[in-house]
């Protein structure tokens, strides 16, 4: 009798807890199927003194089965105004990534593992910015189920699988009831931590949820950077040749 | 009078396209060098005002572009001029593209000094030193394109001229007869044709072009003509290519060329450089730092005695970093030394440049060059502050 109580008491608890790997996947999921995208975005980096500077940057995105492809536009400075990136992710080898500089007419292909810099100076990385692929990482166990300000939310941890990546470990926050990302701590390779990004202004666009707003707090420099798509317009019909390197000279 | 005439024709045919994005950018600046020599007659400080304007509209098949470049120098009337380093059309179909007017090109893969980059005139007017600086080319180029490749046929006509800065200038390293109306072997108005491959592989970080040239020789020789001394542009057939090659957080390169001479007084040269760059990521908090080392050779088949020494990167090493501080006004230092191997000859360059407050950059110059025994380049120390207005 005793052993039929705890059975049951285990496979309840099991039927409520997740795995955290299965919260990933479905993080994803519900993120996936944008097909490609066109966004405007404004990017407000302020410094320990509470200083802004703005960069406006239009990103296009092609969603691909191996690794999306990109192409970004830096739309201010205007020093740097027209200056592009391309970026072909792969799973299985470096990213291609190559650098338009308008002034010179400059096509330069630029070495693709430095996931750690900075990304125009501001506290995001390259990383953080790119693809979050659930398979990027490694997961384990179950998730805890927790409230963040009011939302129930599963918290799990995820170590990147890149041995070039910044982070030893990423705390992720994922709301219950739609699988939206709220909240993940960045630990550095010292296993500190670095960074937190507040994840909101999230909205379903043709049955896709799209981010609206990142708020990344570097906790070691006291910067953070603020991150706002203005613009956001997803199954864009871009095709494979618009992510071509001749697009960057044009 | 007729170039104002054509240019304000031209700006406001595109300005009054309806219903089609019109885009411009530039900047506004000014300059101010101080340069140590033991020249006598030549300036010790140099000053000028820059402006820089791009406008670009796009069309439903195409785009037109205008890039003007106007320079007024404080002190040297030479210097007060202005080109189009870009005004052009291009014109898109499915998978190609035809592009009919001036233009400036970049080919090559070093840092340094580029033996391939050879479609434009460099402008010696602005600082001879910077190799980026080019006087537009007339051209018409249609390109097609494959997957991850493309194949232009360029056609240049109209070799352009190489003005220089006024005979006080240190920039001026010519002799006072020095001319700077063109000798050609077929006329100016005879077509260079260049046929240009590049491709990416499928599997490997690797980027390459090929190049075939028919025509005039991006070098000249100098001669006199009477009382005067004049560029002779001659006329070759070239073969070039360059090659990138990404490995990790290292990037190699090459150049190489092969030019056959139709000028008896040149003879067939080959030139050849290869180099790396490493990086070294988020070091000193999250700053880059970029280390390069550049090997360049130029070999003729017969000795061209004065002419072959004209060449400032014959045999040269050159080593040279680019710290970027990732900070929010995208500051970023670079410097570096090119050493000639045989005659020692040196020139150190740095540069600091900076954002101020979103719209100005402010860049901080410095540049030793330290020349062999007789040439026609001077020992000479520069350094110089740019302000320039962003819009």
């Amino acid at each position: 009798m005793k052993t039929i109580v705890l059975s049951s008491l285990l496979l309840v608890t099991s039927l409520f807890a997740m795995d955290s790997l299965e919260v990933a996947k479905r993080a994803d999921q519900v993120t996936d199927g944008f097909e490609s995208a066109v966004a405007q975005t404004e990017m407000t980096l302020i410094n320990a003194s509470g200083q802004r500077s703005v960069r406006d940057l239009e990103m296009k995105t092609l969603e691909g089965e191996n690794g999306d492809k990109t192409i970004s536009t830096f739309l201010s400075p205007a020093d740097v105004k027209g200056t592009k990136t391309l970026t072909h992710e792969h799973t299985e080898r470096d990213d291609d990534q190559w650098l338009y500089l308008p002034a010179l007419k400059r096509v330069k292909r630029i070495a693709s593992r430095n996931k750690s810099g900075s990304f125009m100076g501001s506290e995001f990385s390259y990383e953080d910015i790119g693809n979050q692929n659930y398979q990027k990482f490694t997961y384990s166990g179950e998730a805890q189920e927790v409230d963040l300000n009011g939302i129930k939310c599963y918290k799990s941890i995820r170590v990147p699988k890149d041995d070039n990546s910044g982070y030893t470990k990423q705390i992720m926050w994922v709301d219950k009831e739609k699988f939206l990302l709220q909240k993940i701590e960045y630990y550095d390779r010292k296993k500190e931590l670095l960074k937190t990004a507040i994840f909101s202004d999230h909205k379903q666009i043709e049955g896709v949820w799209r981010v609206g707003k990142i708020i990344m707090t570097n906790h070691q420099n006291d910067k953070s950077t603020i991150l706002i798509w203005k613009e956001d317009k997803i199954k864009a019909g871009l095709s494979d040749a618009e992510f071509n390197k001749r697009v960057l000279k044009q | 009078m007729k170039k104002h005439i054509i240019i304000s024709t031209l700006l406001s045919s595109i300005i009054v396209t309806n219903g089609f994005a019109l885009d411009y950018k530039g900047n506004f600046g000014i300059e101010a060098s101080y340069l140590n020599h033991d020249e006598e007659n030549k300036r010790d400080k140099e000053g000028a005002l820059r402006l820089e304007f791009e406008l670009q509209q796009k069309l439903p098949k195409g785009k037109a572009v205008i890039n003007l470049k106007k320079v007024y120098d404080l002190r040297d009337e030479e210097r007060r001029y202005f080109d189009f380093s870009d005004f052009y059309y291009k014109h898109n179909f499915e998978n190609s593209d035809l592009l009919i007017g001036r233009n400036t090109r970049f080919w090559g893969a070093m840092e340094f000094y580029n033996h391939t980059d050879v479609f434009n005139t460099k402008d010696w007017l602005d600082n001879p030193f910077d190799y980026d600086s080019k006087i537009g080319a007339n051209n018409v180029a249609y390109t097609h394109y494959f997957d991850n490749s493309e194949l232009s046929i360029i056609a240049k006509v109209r070799e352009s001229r190489q003005e220089v800065q006024d005979s006080k200038s240190v920039n001026n390293f010519y002799p006072p007869n020095y001319d700077d109306d063109l000798e050609t072997q077929e006329g100016r108005d005879r077509p260079t044709v260049y046929l240009k491959y590049t491709a990416s592989a499928e599997e490997m970080q690797l980027d390459y072009s090929l190049i075939y040239q028919d025509g005039y020789d991006e070098q000249r020789y100098l001669a006199p003509v009477g009382t005067k001394l004049k560029q002779h542009a001659y006329l070759v057939n070239k073969i070039m290519g360059y090659a990138t090659l990404v490995q990790g957080e290292t990037i190699y390169k090459t150049e190489l060329a092969y030019t056959k001479s139709d000028d008896d007084l040149v003879s067939d040269y080959a030139q050849a450089s290869v180099g790396l760059e490493h990086t070294l990521y988020g070091i000193w908090d999250k700053r880059d730092l970029g280390l390069l080392l550049e090997y360049y050779k130029y070999k003729a088949s017969e000795d061209e005695g004065d002419r072959s020494s004209q060449n400032l990167f014959n045999d040269d090493i050159a080593l040279g970093f680019r710290l970027s501080m990732n900070d929010s006004a995208s500051s970023e230092l670079l410097g570096g030394i090119a050493i000639d191997r045989d005659t020692k000859e040196q020139m150190i360059s740095i540069e600091y440049n900076t954002r101020l407050l979103d719209k100005y950059k402010l860049e901080l110059s410095y540049q030793h060059l330290e020349p062999k025994e007789d040439s026609s380049f001077q020992k000479m120390d520069r350094a110089m502050v740019e302000v320039g207005y962003y819009f």
